[in-house]
């Protein structure tokens, strides 16, 4: 008996079947204990307040760093905040919002592996790759141990972008060039270091596509090219900022100490051994936390590869691709990672494991094949689920109000000083701030201060990206606003525009105030290159709605003799 | 005779190739860094190969003195304890491995051979698909599990590789018509060596076997006899496996025959009282299906620390094999039967209800361990669920039990893995063991009072090297014996000596065993002069030379005894006899 091949069927049971994976999300709770669990909520709360200043790309977190501000989202790829902020702007409050973008990342991995696998495959093995992929034990360990809201949606992406690049290398096409420059340009958005550890295997297939081809190979090449570079472009709004503008920053908080490369390999028996748990990853062998590929993932793959063999340079190139990942993980490639120094942005080489679980997922679609009916196949179906379950288990807590409040942030930098940035013009480390106590009781927080004795400075709005002031002083002076100096803030007083400088070892923003009443506002707004950024991107986008509209057809010759008489 | 699958043993290599690498999950805890020093056997197993390393390095090929056990006085340890895991051991340390990580390279090893040896046995009886589920029920039995992460018994993982190539190849030789002539001859050799395989791995693994292995062969024999030959003709088919047992008993018997004959010189009173009464560790009925996992010890009463348990999956498909397979022909449904007469046998002997058949067998001295009979139910529960799939589900639900089957046991793919210290692979590390655990520190039947201590271990714990046993305080209280010891080894010492009457003795601080003896070398050319006797002295035991009066070297070496050297000739004929099966011309055989 042969399987039935209606794909909405599969597709809707393979939904279905993930379904409950998804449990906990419903529940009131929120995984507050998680790696990220805080960061997850009060970065959300940061580019809440940047967007309600009407910051379209916001930059600026103003409440971290003990209230002086960080750049985060400069260097802290945006998109699964603004998912998050249309769920927030739609209704919901901030942990449900969090939640939902998870739930949309596992979904997105979902649909995507399913379109992936079954352009080669059919339906049946979509679905099965599909359910291996969302229940893949490191999906999880992204969603309910880490919380890490960004990677975990741009491992919901990167199957589409696998899927666009295959079809561009199969038909060029303006639409399907669109398509990969988009989906490109998401996962990027996503998060790039993901979205740069994926580009070898998305190069990989897509090389693999093109030579596969027939004719045209090189044209296939230059259009998959092409989608790169336009996903790069569209993208340039997060990549550009973050590679150009590192030097402001103390780019070794994030790259050294516990984020140090060296200290985070995995051996390759914590690839099989079926272990769990929600605690940190450490230097040496007794992580808390999972490396597992999966035992129906691995089992699936090395079956389902015997599917891919009349495709055999797909095949060759995911198998290197695993081999290569693997090799990176382990502590051996210490050599390759400390020659390749940009890469210590990576932070953790287990980062690894996203690319890795997408071509084992799409290896392991290839079982399907033996099914020798829809019992057969469902059951098949049923085995991916059915041990990723016993990992959707997050440990669940009841969120505090705060920590959906600004001070969460403050509080959370209390407990980790670690976690405080620094901008390079600082000259000390912040160990506290006139703003902290004003946090902790709940009162309205102190902006600024003025260096003319007798001058009153009250605030009049503490925004994500707008900050103002009501200075009265009997004197010209100094207003110092309890903000890290750092590229892009510009400073009005009564509307005019006035100079800043950076003020003290902290490098606070100093503002010239005469004497007298007067407002002063500090606005972030972006520099000349995060301009030519948002330019570009705003191009790649145009650029991309025209690609994918239908070309407009030219009227044949007889059209035009019918119009003439 | 049984109709030989037309596949024969194993066609194709994708389905081995999957079983070895589906045994990843199960060997996974064992590639991380570390050891899992806390389990049972875990330190023991380093030990006897720092022991038996030793021995190699200083030229005995066939170790059976182990001279650092019992805190330096030596024990014949090697004598009575089946090598071959030493060896595989010896193998990987000799590559360049570390003691530790040759023995978790042995571990693993273990358990990928014993996987194929599964699927390869299995193969004479089931098709492909299904073989493959028997040798994952076989590797991922809880049973198998605990001999690597919980007792870390290395000879009995060893002995479990072994076993299932001991079934193939004494089945092969009933498998039908298809095995004659020199294909036939090359199947006894191979059943032989596979047999010797397993005595020397684990003496009391290959006696728990031995039955069930002859019962296979009977129930293999009678299930597929030829009725219409005479009676005799078909006995005389159970011919060959036997001469092919005889063949694996000689090609051992430089282990078996000594450990049979001289194990009686050896206190079994530390291996068989206290901790090790047997009437303390049956198991009760219910834990033989209690799902509970730990990594503690056996403990009188149902509260153990570890698990007896057969393992769902085992049981489940083994119930279900039972049931399905009942379809299959005569022959198979009485291999069925048999084995699960086997599983329900052991399940039985296991528990309290069997202690009479214990005391009346006197099978205490096989198994120590009413639980260790486990290791039967292994292999026949393999067998039963290899049956329990059906011909329509083919390769992929075969995977999809394989997988469950490994899901099923998830939490016990689990090693407390400790780092290792340089000191815990020395003979420091040996001596702090056998004074903390009172492990081994075995002793001979000369020795009235086991030691707690020694002024060897004294050396070695404060770093110097050990150059020389003799007793020198021993030595100097008559005043009348000067010495000096000029060289040992693992299994020697050559000691000069001036005596100044024939009434003067030389004490070494070694465990007189049988296979010492001692010669006296002439000063000059070093030339036998003549052999004195060695006698045991004291309340340790300790060997005693009476020494001639004058000038002469004393050689006190490790010698075979009649009975060992009767072994090893017995082994070197046998091995004869296998190579000339082995490289027989394939003449023109009976069609």
């Amino acid at each position: 008996m042969s399987v039935p091949h209606s794909r909405r069927a599969w597709l809707l049971l393979a939904v279905a079947l993930a379904l409950p994976a998804l449990w906990p999300l419903l529940g009131p709770g929120y995984f507050l204990k998680a790696h990220d669990g805080p960061h997850s909520l009060f970065f959300l709360v940061e580019f809440h307040r940047a967007i309600a200043d009407g910051a379209v790309v916001p930059r600026w977190c103003t409440d971290q760093a003990l209230g002086y501000g960080y750049p985060t989202f400069a260097f802290y790829s945006p998109l699964a905040y603004y998912l998050a902020e249309g769920f927030h702007l739609a209704g919901m409050d901030i942990p449900s919002a969090v939640k939902a973008t998870h739930a949309v990342a596992f979904l997105l991995g979902l649909l995507g592996m399913f379109r992936c696998a079954e352009l080669f495959l059919g339906p049946v093995a979509g679905a099965l790759a599909a359910l291996a992929y969302a229940h893949a034990p490191y999906r999880f360990v992204d969603m309910y141990v880490r919380s890490a809201l960004a990677e975990s949606l741009a491992l919901g992406v990167a199957p589409w972008a696998l899927w666009a690049f295959l079809r561009l290398a199969s038909r060029p096409q303006r639409a399907r060039l669109a398509g990969a420059g988009f989906c490109f340009g998401l996962l990027l958005l996503a998060h790039n270091v993901t979205g740069l550890l994926c580009v070898p295997v998305l190069m990989a297939l897509a090389i693999a596509g093109c030579m596969g081809r027939r004719h045209g190979r090189l044209r296939a090449a230059v259009w998959c090219t092409a989608g790169g570079v336009l996903g790069v472009c569209l993208a340039a709004m997060s990549l550009l900022p973050a590679l150009l503008e590192r030097q402001y920053i103390v780019e070794a908080q994030w790259t050294h100490a516990t984020y140090e490369l060296e200290r985070h390999f995995v051996y390759l028996g914590q690839l099989f051994i079926p272990f769990w748990g929600y605690g940190y990853a450490v230097e040496g062998p007794a992580d808390g936390m999972s490396f597992q590929l999966g035992i129906s993932l691995l089992c699936l793959a090395a079956f389902g590869a015997g599917a891919w063999r009349r495709r055999w340079l797909k095949l060759g190139s995911m198998s290197f691709f695993i081999t290569a990942c693997v090799f990176l993980l382990l502590p051996a490639s210490a050599p390759v990672w400390g020659a390749l120094r940009p890469l210590a942005l990576v932070q953790f080489p287990w980062r690894l494991l996203g690319p890795l679980v997408l071509c084992l997922a799409l290896l392991s679609g290839g079982a399907a094949r033996a099914a020798k009916g829809p019992a057969q196949a469902i059951v098949l179906l049923c085995l991916p689920v059915v041990e990723g379950l016993a990992y959707a288990q997050p440990s669940l807590l009841l969120p505090a109000e705060r920590a959906s409040q600004p001070v969460a942030a403050v509080e959370f930098e209390l407990e980790y000083p670690d976690m405080r940035g620094m901008t390079a013009f600082a000259q000390q480390y912040p160990q506290d701030s006139p703003k902290v106590e004003a946090y902790l009781a709940g009162e309205p927080v102190p902006l600024a201060s003025a260096s003319v004795p007798g001058a009153t400075v009250r605030t009049l709005h503490h925004g994500g990206h707008v900050q103002a002031v009501f200075v009265a002083q009997p004197e010209e002076g100094r207003v110092l606003f309890f903000t890290y100096y750092y590229p892009g803030w510009k400073a009005t007083v009564d509307g005019r525009a006035v100079a800043i400088e950076p003020w003290g070892p902290l490098a606070l923003i100093a503002v010239p105030v005469p004497a007298g009443e007067h407002v002063v506002m500090l606005r972030f707004g972006e520099t000349p290159l995060r301009t030519g950024a948002d330019c570009v991107s705003l191009g790649a986008g145009l650029l991309i709605l025209f690609l994918a509209l239908p070309p407009r057809r030219g009227i044949t010759a007889e059209q035009g003799e019918r119009r003439q008489c | 005779m049984i109709e030989a699958r037309r596949e024969g043993v194993s066609s194709g290599w994708g389905w081995p190739l999957a079983v070895a690498l589906m045994s990843a999950f199960a060997a996974a805890p064992l590639l991380l860094p570390g050891y899992h020093w806390g389990a049972q056997d875990a330190r023991h197993s380093v030990y006897f190969l720092l022991e038996f390393d030793r021995a190699i390095r200083d030229g005995v090929l066939y170790p059976r003195w182990a001279p650092d056990f019992t805190f330096g006085y030596g024990y014949p340890f090697f004598n009575i304890y089946g090598p071959l895991s030493c060896y595989l051991g010896e193998a990987f340390h000799l590559l360049g491995l570390g003691l530790v990580d040759a023995v978790k390279a042995v571990f693993i090893l273990g358990l990928v051979v014993g996987g194929l040896g599964a699927y390869a046995w299995l193969r004479l009886h089931v098709r492909q698909s299904a073989a493959f589920v028997g040798a994952l029920l076989y590797v991922y039995a809880p049973y198998h599990l605990v001999d690597m992460y919980v007792r870390a018994s290395l000879a009995e993982v060893v002995a479990l590789a072994m076993a299932p190539f001991c079934f193939l190849g004494f089945g092969k030789l009933l498998a039908g018509p298809a095995v004659e002539g020199p294909c036939r001859r090359r199947w006894v050799a191979a059943a032989g060596a596979s047999y010797a395989l397993l005595i020397l791995s684990s003496n009391v693994i290959a006696l728990l076997f031995t039955p069930v292995l002859a019962g296979y062969c009977l129930a293999l024999w009678f299930a597929g006899r030829n009725r219409s030959r005479r009676f005799w003709c078909q006995v005389a088919d159970l011919g060959w496996p036997a001469f092919a047992a005889m063949l694996g008993l000689g090609l051992s018997a430089i282990f078996w025959l000594p450990a049979l004959l001289e194990y009686r010189f050896v206190r079994m009173d530390q291996w068989i009282g206290g901790y090790y009464e047997y009437r303390n560790h049956f198991v009760s009925p219910f834990q033989l299906l209690w799902l509970r996992w730990g990594y503690g010890i056996s403990q009188p009463g149902p509260d153990d620390g570890m698990s007896f348990q057969l393992g769902a999956a085992p049981w489940l498909l083994g119930l279900a094999g039972l049931l399905v397979g009942q379809r299959a022909g005569r022959p198979g449904r009485v291999l069925l039967l048999y084995f699960a007469g086997v599983t329900l046998v052991v399940a039985f002997l296991t528990v309290q209800a069997s202690a009479p058949i214990w005391a009346a067998l006197g099978l205490v001295r096989f198994a120590q361990f009413p639980w260790r009979l486990l290791v039967v139910a292994i292999l026949s529960l393999a067998f039963l669920g290899a049956h329990a799939l059906s011909e329509e589900s083919g390769s992929l639900g075969a995977l999809l039990v394989g997988v469950l089957v490994i899901i099923a046991v998830r939490p016990y793919l689990h090693a407390e893995l400790v780092p290792t210290e340089p000191e815990m692979e020395s003979l420091r590390g040996l001596m702090r063991f056998q004074q903390s655990a009172d492990e081994m520190t075995g002793a001979t039947i000369w020795v009235k009072e086991v030691p707690r201590w020694s002024p060897l271990a004294d050396q070695i714990m404060s770093g110097i090297e050990i150059t020389t046993k003799v007793d020198y305080v021993a030595a100097y209280s008559t005043g009348r014996l000067g010495i000096h010891s000029l060289a040992m080894g693992t299994t020697y010492e050559k000691v000069w000596f001036q005596a100044e009457d024939d009434e003067q003795r030389i004490r070494f601080l070694t465990f007189y065993y049988p296979g010492w003896r001692a010669f006296i070398l002439d000063e000059e050319s070093e030339a036998v002069v003549a052999e004195v006797p060695v006698e045991p002295e004291g309340e340790l035991g300790l060997i005693s030379v009476r020494v001639p009066r004058g000038r002469h070297i004393l050689l006190l070496a490790f010698t075979d005894t009649p009975v060992r050297r009767a072994g090893a000739a017995l082994t070197w004929a046998s091995a004869a006899i296998w190579l000339g099966l082995m490289v027989a011309p394939l003449g023109r055989g009976r069609k």
